[in-house]
């Protein structure tokens, strides 16, 4: 069994923002609100050493192993897979938001009824994924996982920041900068276990 | 080791607002509401007015606090699913599946329980245009079925709306400190304090009635003010361990401080008005006694108002410490003046 994982390399990240538009546009979500994206590049200032360099920070679902998201649902519509991908179905959402109150990533927002609504209009009627609001976020791009496809943002990213891999597989790339020691999750302190992981520099030994 | 170097914003959230602080502040009140009628009724005799005005009293609130959240909710017809009694045996781990089953029992058993005392209250008869239908309704027979069910098995109907009580005043805590990502709330002490309050609110809204409506100085009151007394004094030590051991452990818990220190709603209203003042005057209260009623309900709608205070600040003040910072996110722009730069 794939238990699935995406490594970004800082260093090589552009701040282009193609993921985020290839992300928005596959999977419908209501970009007219800068809030509600299923990835977001942040672009930060970061003291080093007395000297401010400038830093584009992906961020996305972290697929948790110990997904909090899951386990405070109350109608089963967030649940995890085998493969490690935490999955919503918004038709057995109800909306109570305790999901996004409970992930330490915010990653993940409200879909409305007036997002639904617009999103027919921009994207659509007849090519909506879906009609109903709920809580969403990333799944990986399921759907084409499901095709033998890369999640969207991976494979529109110019700079191949973002890598995904299979942890199971130690022969993967991302599987061996994961075993080098050399990436970093994501408040690892509270016990999620994130399965994003970020880079500064991808060994040469690696590629 | 390639040590990455991350910008840590600090953030509140607008997504669970004043309705979910109603919610919870109407559910655990009247979930405990409920539990406390059932046990004076069942084992401290007493009397039929009182026991229907913290039972109806209890059941509104449960009603109007489960209204709210449905209000509040993206997808409301969704919701019959977690009303499906076996649904927290697909979601264990959900402590709203687990509350929403705590609540819906609470309400149905202590309904039934007070079934023979709604029959026997005149009140109700006394009602225009309904009045005089009641006793038609009430000689229905699947009325008095359910009316002679209710009388046989009082004792376990009882137990079960105690229990369900008390789940629901513990789950409002237990539902916020599942949240990892604030300090605020994922901590121990969040659910014996929300438990603590729910049980202390119930118990100045019974202080209320018995002095406010029922104009009665009998030995329930005085019981009711020596127990608020005690949860009160507990509702201190809690908040205390809260403010000066949890909250100064970390970032997260720093910037709550720092916004609950800054805002005058906590400070005056909910330490001030809300915790204090009303436990010193129900020291005084048992101590010596007051004069007439006023000061009783008077110490009562502050302990409301500072159970209120406590759900509202709680929710608006819990800070998540994100490792990642935009100056163009609207969200960290709100919460701006608390920004830092760290190096992890």
């Amino acid at each position: 069994m794939k238990k699935y994982a995406m490594l970004i390399n800082l260093d090589t990240c552009v701040g282009c923002n193609a993921c985020m538009a290839a992300c928005a546009t596959e999977n419908q979500t209501p970009v007219w609100n800068p809030e509600k994206f299923r990835t977001y590049v942040y672009d930060e200032e970061v003291e080093v050493n007395g000297k401010f360099i400038r830093q584009f920070f992906p961020k996305l679902c972290n697929h948790c192993d110990n997904p909090p998201c899951v386990s405070v649902c109350p109608t089963g519509a967030t649940w995890k897979e085998a493969n490690g991908i935490v999955r919503v179905n918004p038709e057995i959402c109800m909306g109570c938001q305790a999901c996004a109150m409970a992930c330490p990533y915010d990653s993940r927002y409200g879909a409305t009824y007036d997002d639904i609504k617009r999103a027919g209009t921009e994207y659509g009627e007849a090519f909506l994924k879906r009609d109903v609001p709920s809580v969403d976020k990333c799944d990986f791009c399921y759907d084409r996982l499901e095709q033998g496809l890369e999640p969207a943002c991976v494979e529109t990213c110019i700079a191949h920041a973002r890598i995904f891999g299979d942890l199971n597989d130690p022969n993967d790339l991302v599987s061996k900068a994961v075993a080098s020691g050399r990436t970093q999750a994501l408040m690892t302190e509270l016990g999620t276990g994130p399965n994003v992981y970020y880079i500064h520099t991808l060994p040469e030994s690696l590629v | 080791m390639n040590t990455l170097h991350f910008a840590t914003s600090l953030a509140t959230q607008d997504r669970w607002g004043i309705l979910v602080a109603a919610y919870l502040f109407l559910g655990g009140m009247g979930a405990a509401m409920i539990a406390i009628s059932m046990i004076i009724h069942q084992y401290f005799r007493a009397d039929r007015v009182l026991t229907l005005w913290g039972t109806l009293s209890g059941e509104a609130m449960l009603g109007v606090g489960s209204a709210l959240l449905l209000v509040d909710l993206l997808h409301p017809t969704r919701v019959w699913e977690i009303l499906l009694p076996w649904n927290p045996i697909h979601v264990p781990t959900s402590w709203i599946a687990w509350g929403t089953q705590f609540i819906v029992w609470a309400m149905v058993c202590g309904l039934l329980y007070i079934w023979p005392l709604v029959l026997e209250e005149p009140t109700l008869r006394r009602i225009p245009l309904v009045g005089p239908l009641v006793d038609r309704w009430f000689n229905i027979p699947i009325i008095e079925l359910i009316g002679g069910i209710a009388v046989l098995f009082s004792p376990i109907l009882a137990w079960i709306a105690i229990a369900c009580g008390v789940g629901t005043a513990m789950y409002t805590g237990i539902l916020i400190s599942s949240f990892p990502g604030a300090t605020l709330w994922h901590n121990v002490l969040v659910p014996p304090l929300f438990t603590v309050s729910a049980f202390s609110t119930a118990l100045a809204w019974l202080l209320l009635v018995q002095h406010a409506v029922l104009h009665r100085h009998d030995g329930f009151g005085k019981a009711f003010e020596r127990v608020d007394m005690v949860l009160i004094g507990i509702e201190i030590l809690l908040v205390a361990g809260l403010l000066f051991v949890i909250l100064p452990s970390n970032i997260s818990g720093q910037a709550t401080l720092h916004i609950l220190w800054h805002s005058a709603g906590w400070v005056i209203g909910f330490l001030g008005l809300g915790l204090l003042i009303p436990f010193l005057m129900e020291i005084k209260g048992v101590s010596s006694g007051w004069k007439s009623g006023f000061p009783v309900a008077l110490t009562a709608v502050l302990v409301l108002m500072g159970g209120f205070l406590l759900r509202q600040y709680f929710l608006s003040s819990g800070v998540y410490a994100f490792q990642w910072a935009n100056a163009d996110h609207q969200s960290l722009i709100n919460a701006g003046i608390y920004r830092i730069l760290t190096v992890h």
